[in-house]
């Protein structure tokens, strides 16, 4: 596999006309595959059983029940979340961390600050490293980037001592100020990486070029923590994918693009979110061709609810998040998750009602389920109220309203309320708890929720999406072809993306054009010639260059996009950039001040390795197996405290253009979606199942 | 419209009130211009309705959230309810009113629509200069002139225009007008933005639901408070403890609390306290009254208690007017640190009978570092200030956290190293946790911080750092933490002295200081700590025996 591949596209109907474009999304459940067949034009989905704890098996298994066999050509676009979990789950690398002397206690000591002030039992999560596991090396650079100290050569040769005999799997280095220069943090890795061959060497400046030395530490810890874990499964994957002929293998990252998976290993940060983003790069590749530039994306599993945007066809990325408690310098799609699911527990506080964040998980899960949960869930209110059909399978569950609407009753009666009414108020109350949610994402960037549409995939999301879209006054819901294997539909549309970033901290009006030209054209170089030795022909790669601005005094940034022939004219590149960041800060703040000098805080380029396999080819494609059929049929569900006839309709049964009015159930093997009496339904001419608020059309 | 009263409708509504403050939160932080307010979030969000009843915030720091009240008590008296319009914006830092010292200002919007006011947004937040007779926090002034510009309530917006001349009467009286002005405009953005989101929420619910729904809230939390407070047995509870001196008298400032618990009531009463002092410890009795609100709420067993106006209802706060804990014009108010201390000495008064809820003694002061010179390389003039953290108390739950903040800042960040140094002229040397800083005991008190500067030009540093008297104390037989301390080296004294409050000390390049917080006071008898506990914290040079 260590082979350089020929120069082609990595999903290309025009080179590959005998390839196989599979997307594999790995859930902790189920493994979702998604194929594209260059060869039949054939577009197919499989759902096979996750196998943990090492999951790989299920990627083999998947490719297996798509009927992949030896002598195919594939391409394999893949999703994990193996690594985010073993660091969820404290089940990361055994490692060491490496700090300037004087500095062993910066990553304990965090940043002092208590996000819940009235818990007097406040903590942090244990650190991943215990302080007996970090040693310094007596070294220091300014702030400006000047070596003050360079590591003498015999305290290396004593860390490395300390280090073997340790017997760790990872060692994070981070010096104070790397950021702006790291020819100490390379001196002592070059150093570690010759003298402890197979053990993970990981400093900070190769993962993060940012400025705050808590949370570069933070994400370099983070970064040994979790990579060999994903190294092992990668490796894992890779051994057993070389029985099946010229199979390539990317993996998502984070920041919603590919890379190559024999890259991904050592740099595990960069796709942490590999498993959670996937939704997110689908909705960016569904915007385009089915009109939607402006997305708001929803995941609503049993246990949390997750929420991304699609901005003018892009994904909203952020550069700083806390993920376990921990945080993380890297551009990721900007996921919002909130304790909000089908497994979210009522409670009554003190005569209050509350909804979650507890949830009933599997065990005893909802009342529903039959487990012996009396405490009633979002899922036992769904089935209550005839959302869900008494009697109907969940996984290898079957669900019992009588107990559902036992335990809601036993519930409601403190409160005075009947069943049927408290089980409208939960949904009420969660439906309301994930509107706030997709609010703070787009509040917090300025952007109006109403001139959006929402697109709900994963179990529960189509059941609510309309209830949450009427709270945010969105008036059109898109429930995407495949909703249940969205996220591998969308890798098969992922280009390769990587980052480079740079702290620069200038003054604008000082700033030497020319040499950020330059740092933007030699990473340019660099990452572009990554992008061909990836398989990425040369038209198909792509830059941005952008620089975050703020006000000199303010932390935080916005990103100004400069393209590359306004650099070629230095003398207009303080206007240009001022007036783009003055229009975004009005936009985001409601104000600007144009009386205040600007700062350039960081330099980033993002090279695209542009796919070829389009959501045009993919939504034109027929179904290898058309979607089953059952007969339509009546039941009843309460919407409102009102009893309705409701008609249960299969998805593949609808004809494509026609208005089905709300209320009715659409039913299609991976997902349930709920049209309340004041939507109405359409399949459009791509497939998407399509949802509009009634009152808003008028 | 008619009233809708139900539990859904109640939830979905308070549900908004916090999703609205923590937006707000969003939108400062995130354009703000004070490292002070962006970085270190050093400020509280409170939204009030009609009767200036609290109904959510963003409690970013406690102490500011718990007397923003007050502000916009004063407000809505001095200019008439009915006077009150859409757009307009107000602000007031008087200390004797807001109880907060002159830099914390509130800046209080009024939401109305359709001609009738629907409530309040009040911001406080620290700004970064209204004019001291110096720059920073003086730790020596003798009266409240020489801390500032004070304003009573004070229009600053009428119908979302400036008014112009109060605007420039501010930024006449600070070194920094500009950060003034934008930190000023984040805290307006977040007003338009809460406005917006009250009134979008009216107009969903109808006015008459949303009060019927506030007063059941109010309610409910009413009731939960008074039942905790009756789960304490009744009785007079006592805790005392000094601050080390007031900045300009070297004796000791006397705490003392007496809790009574009668039923659900609890009234804590600083009767016993020191007179109001030369020396600028002093503080308003609004901040008092928040100090005692944020001790109860992390008694409190919740961890996320509600905070609104029913948390409160249920305790009464007496102080002596011209004590220190309600001190009266013109007494100096800079740096009140008897209200910290208020905080963990009501704490300690209920930990006989509260002993799974208390901690052990926590951070003790903000200890405070302030840097000032100009740079030579630059030849510009720079200012660096900065709060440590310092070891929390151990309690029954386990040792304490260390390096954290002081109780009353809540979600307040430190400064990063990398920050710090790029801002100002200074090296720091070193930035650790201290070994065996921690009071011992069963369970451990969390570790100090010891940080070491260097000055790269002349420039003089002020410090403020307390609790040496009363270092943070062990309970049930736990040892006390660390005492804090800061020693600097000069040429002159290349062993050190000793300084823990100064104000503006010269520094010469070269010149280095090493300071030290106060350790977390340790949690029953160190004869009872677990063996492996013991080895653990060997092993990680906690301890160093």
């Amino acid at each position: 596999m260590a082979a350089s591949p020929a120069p082609e596209t990595i999903a290309g109907s025009g080179a590959s006309q005998d390839r196989a474009y599979v997307g594999i999304d790995v859930g902790g459940t189920f493994t979702d595959l998604a194929m594209y067949d260059t060869a039949t034009g054939l577009f197919s989905t499989v759902k096979v059983p996750s196998s943990p704890p090492t999951f790989w098996p299920s990627v083999i298994a998947a490719l297996d029940a798509a009927d992949i066999d030896a002598t195919r050509s594939a391409t394999v676009l893949h999703g994990t979340t193996v690594h985010l979990n073993a660091f969820l789950e404290r089940r990361g690398a055994r490692m060491a961390l490496v700090t300037t002397e004087g500095f062993r206690d910066i990553y304990e000591m965090r940043r002092g600050n208590r996000v819940r002030p009235y818990d007097m039992h406040f903590r942090y999560p244990e650190p991943l490293v215990k302080r007996r596991d970090i040693f310094t090396v007596a070294e220091r650079t300014s702030a400006d980037g000047t070596v003050l100290a360079a590591p003498a050569e015999a305290d290396i040769a004593q860390l490395v001592e300390r280090l073997k005999d340790g017997g760790y799997e990872a060692v994070a280095i981070c010096f104070l100020h790397s950021y702006r220069n790291p020819q100490n943090e390379v001196a002592v890795t070059q150093a570690l990486r010759e003298a402890l061959p197979g053990i993970l060497v990981g400093p900070s400046h190769e993962v993060c070029r940012e400025w705050r030395e808590y949370e570069r530490t933070s994400t370099a810890v983070i970064n040994g923590y979790a990579s060999p874990v994903l190294k092992r499964y990668l490796t894992d994957l890779l051994t057993a994918l070389e029985e099946k002929a010229n199979t390539r293998l990317f993996l998502l990252q984070s920041n919603g693009g590919l890379m190559r998976a024999e890259d991904a290993g050592d740099r595990g940060i960069l796709s942490l979110l590999s498993g959670p983003v996937g939704g997110n790069v689908a909705g960016r590749a569904l915007s385009e061709e089915a009109g939607f530039p402006n997305l708001i994306c929803i995941d609503m599993g049993g246990t949390s609810f997750e929420a991304s945007l699609v901005v003018d066809g892009q994904s909203v990325v952020q550069t700083e998040r806390e993920i376990g408690g921990f945080p993380v310098l890297s551009p990721m799609v900007d996921i919002h998750t909130i304790g909000a699911g089908g497994g979210s527990i009522a409670w009554n506080d003190a005569g209050a009602l509350r909804v979650g964040p507890q949830s009933a998980g599997a065990r005893p899960g909802p009342a529903c389920y039959g487990h012996g949960g009396t405490e009633p869930t979002v899922t036992d209110a769904n089935i209550a109220l005839g959302r869900l059909e008494d009697g109907c399978s969940f996984g290898n569950l079957t669900l019992d309203a009588a107990k559902a609407r036992d335990a809601i009753a036993t519930f409601a009666a403190p409160f005075g309320m009947d069943g049927e009414a408290m089980a409208q108020g939960i949904l009420d109350i969660i439906n309301e708890q994930m509107a706030n949610a997709i609010r703070t994402i787009t509040v917090r960037r300025g952007i109006d929720p109403r001139e959006f549409a929402l697109v709900a995939y994963g179990g529960a999301g189509p059941m609510h999406a309309a209830d949450i879209a009427r709270l945010l006054g969105v008036s059109k819901v898109v429930v995407p072809r495949a909703a249940g294997a969205f996220s591998a539909w969308g890798m098969l549309q992922s280009d390769l993306v990587h980052d480079m970033a740079e702290t620069v901290l200038i003054d604008a009006r000082e700033v030497d054009w020319a040499s950020f030209a330059q740092w933007f054209d030699s990473s340019a170089e660099t990452l572009g010639a990554r992008l061909v030795s990836e398989g990425v022909p040369r038209e198909r790669v792509h830059f941005e260059r952008l620089v975050d601005v703020r006000y000199v005094g303010q932390e935080n940034t916005l990103s100004v996009v400069l393209p590359p022939e306004l650099l070629a004219a230095p003398e207009k590149c303080l206007a240009t950039m001022r007036t783009a960041f003055e229009a975004e800060y009005v936009k985001v703040f409601g104000h600007s001040n144009p009386d205040e000098a600007l700062e350039v805080a960081t330099l980033r380029l993002r090279a695209k390795g542009e796919s070829a396999l389009d959501a045009r080819t993919l939504l034109a494609a027929d179904d290898a197996v058309p979607e089953a059929m059952t007969a339509e049929r009546e039941g009843q569900i309460i919407f409102d405290g009102i009893a309705r006839a409701t008609r249960f309709i299969t998805r593949g049964g609808m004809t494509p253009g026609k208005d089905y009015a709300g209320p009715c159930v659409i039913e299609e093997a991976t997902a349930t979606t709920i049209v309340p009496p004041d939507f109405s339904a359409t399949i459009d001419k791509l497939g998407n199942l399509i949802l509009t608020f009634e009152e808003a059309a008028r | 419209m008619s009233a809708t009263l139900d539990p859904i409708t109640s939830e979905v509504i308070r549900n908004a009130y916090n999703a609205i403050a923590d937006d707000m939160s969003a939108m400062i932080a995130r354009s703000a211009y004070s490292p002070i307010i962006y970085e270190a979030h050093d400020y509280g969000i409170a939204l009030f309705d009609r009767h200036a009843r609290l109904l959510g915030q963003y409690a970013g720091l406690p102490l500011f959230t718990g007397g923003l009240d007050a502000g916009l008590k004063a407000t809505i008296e001095r200019y008439g309810l009915e006077n009150l319009k859409a757009g307009d914006v107000y602000t007031v830092n008087d200390t004797f009113i807001t109880g907060g010292h002159l830099n914390d200002v509130d800046v209080v919007g009024v939401i109305a629509d359709e001609g009738e006011v629907l409530g309040f947004i009040a911001i406080r937040a620290h700004w970064a200069d209204i004019g001291t007779a110096e720059p920073g926090f003086p730790v020596n002034s003798r009266n409240i002139f020489q801390e500032g510009v004070r304003w009573g309530p004070t229009k600053i917006m009428e119908g979302g225009e400036f008014v112009r001349d109060v605007i420039d009467l501010l930024c006449l009286n600070s070194r920094v007008p500009r950060t003034l002005m934008g930190d000023l405009k984040a805290q307006l953005a977040a007003i338009r933005l809460g406005s917006e989101r009250m009134i979008w929420l009216k107009n969903r619910f109808g006015q008459e639901t949303i009060e019927a729904c506030g007063e059941q809230i109010f309610q409910t939390t009413d009731r939960k408070f008074r039942d905790f407070i009756s789960s304490i047995p009744d009785g007079v509870y006592t805790a005392q403890g000094t601050s080390d001196d007031d900045g300009v008298t070297p004796d000791p400032v006397e705490a003392k609390v007496t809790v009574t618990i009668a039923g659900d009531r609890m009234t804590v009463d600083t009767h016993g306290s020191s007179k109001q002092r030369a020396g600028n410890l002093n503080t308003g009795y609004a901040n008092t009254v928040s100090a005692v609100r944020l001790a109860l709420a992390l008694l409190y067993p919740d961890a996320e208690p509600d905070i609104n106006d029913g948390s409160f209802r249920a305790i009464e706060v007496i102080a002596e007017p011209g004590s220190i804990y309600a001190a009266e014009a013109p007494a100096p108010c800079m740096r009140p640190h008897p209200v910290m201390l208020l905080i963990d000495l009501i704490i300690k008064a209920l930990s006989d009978v509260l002993p799974d809820h208390v901690a052990a003694g926590l951070p003790g002061d903000s200890w405070n570092i302030f840097l000032m010179g100009v740079d030579p390389q630059t030849g510009k003039g720079f200012t660096s200030g900065e709060a440590l953290d310092g070891g929390w108390g151990a309690s029954a739950r386990g040792d304490g956290p260390s390096a954290v903040i002081h109780s009353a800042a809540g979600d307040f960040r430190n400064m990063p190293v990398e920050t710090l140094e790029h801002r100002a002229p200074i090296r720091i040397r070193r930035l650790e946790l201290g070994t065996d800083s921690g009071g011992a005991g069963k369970f451990r008190g969390g570790q100090n911080v010891i940080k070491e500067y260097e000055a790269l030009c002349d420039m003089t540093v002020t410090l403020h750092f307390d609790r040496a008297r009363t270092p943070e104390w062990g309970l049930f037989g736990g040892e006390d933490g660390a005492s804090p301390v800061v020693t600097v080296y000069t040429t002159q004294e290349p062993e050190g002295s000793i300084v823990r409050k100064v104000e503006q000390l010269p520094l010469a390049k070269g010149d280095r200081f090493v300071a030290e917080t106060g350790g977390g006071g340790g949690y029953g008898p160190v004869s009872q700590r677990a063996p492996e506990a013991h080895a653990s914290d060997l092993a990680d040079g906690v301890i160093s025996a």
